[in-house]
């Protein structure tokens, strides 16, 4: 889950702070750093150090391979929904 | 969790980063102080001002577009201060990306074409800020509608 939220803000804006991501996303740094790392290691994320003023921050944005597994997780998902829909009804 | 509630938080996280979008006065005032700069700096190009008149309408008409070009900074600051960068691409619908995609060299060859036929750099400069300010509002605009 922590990756699939990672993966959604970053989906919605070019590039994020490493604190924005785990404010918006609820997730502690540790988790979200896991989380960055294993999709940095997949090659849909990428990582960049910067500065804002004398504030070191760390960027985070999906590779153009990651917006496709994302879209493509996204379509997975909603196609089990319906197919549970489907089963249920 | 189920697949369902997954899709709902991936939604919702998703809509967050997208609403971090540029200012809506940002288009118009781009727009307005380019436009305003160069109709200012062609008019002073014109026949017909004393030499006082035309150097401060060539001052003020630069100093717009001095302005206009110091906005696009002040909003990249803005942005990264929040820390959230909003997608400038692959946002704009698909009929505004067309448009905007032939709007630029239009808008270069009706300049061209003023020039051309009024002989007045200044009627260009006019051309092409009326021109270019309309542009890059629909362009921008464009950004904004998600």
């Amino acid at each position: 889950m922590p990756r699939l939220k990672a993966a959604a803000f970053l989906a919605g804006c070019a590039e994020a702070d490493f604190g924005a991501v785990t404010e918006a996303c609820e997730l502690t740094p540790p988790t979200l750093s896991k989380a960055a790392t294993a999709l940095e290691a997949a090659g849909y994320l990428r990582i960049r150090k910067g500065h804002v003023g004398r504030r070191p921050r760390t960027w985070l944005s999906l590779t153009t391979r990651g917006r496709c597994a994302f879209k493509a997780h996204l379509a997975a998902l909603a196609a089990l929904t319906e197919q549970g829909r489907a089963h249920d009804a | 969790m189920t697949p369902q509630a997954a899709l709902t938080a991936a939604a919702n996280v998703r809509r967050t980063a997208a609403a971090h979008r540029m200012p809506s006065w940002f288009p118009a005032v781009s727009a307005s102080t380019f436009t305003l700069g160069m109709v200012i700096s062609g008019v002073a190009q014109l026949n017909g001002f004393g030499s006082g008149a035309r150097s401060g309408m060539s001052t003020v008409g630069a100093a717009l577009i001095v302005a206009n070009l110091a906005l696009y900074p002040l909003l990249v600051w803005r942005w990264r201060r929040s820390g959230v960068i909003p997608r400038a691409d692959g946002c704009v619908p698909a009929t505004r990306r067309r448009i905007a995609l032939w709007a630029t060299p239009v808008a270069f060859a009706l300049s061209a074409v003023v020039w051309v036929s009024t002989g007045s750099f200044g009627w260009m400069l006019m051309a092409t800020g009326v021109l270019f300010g309309a542009e890059g509002w629909y362009r921008q605009t464009g950004w904004r509608q998600r």
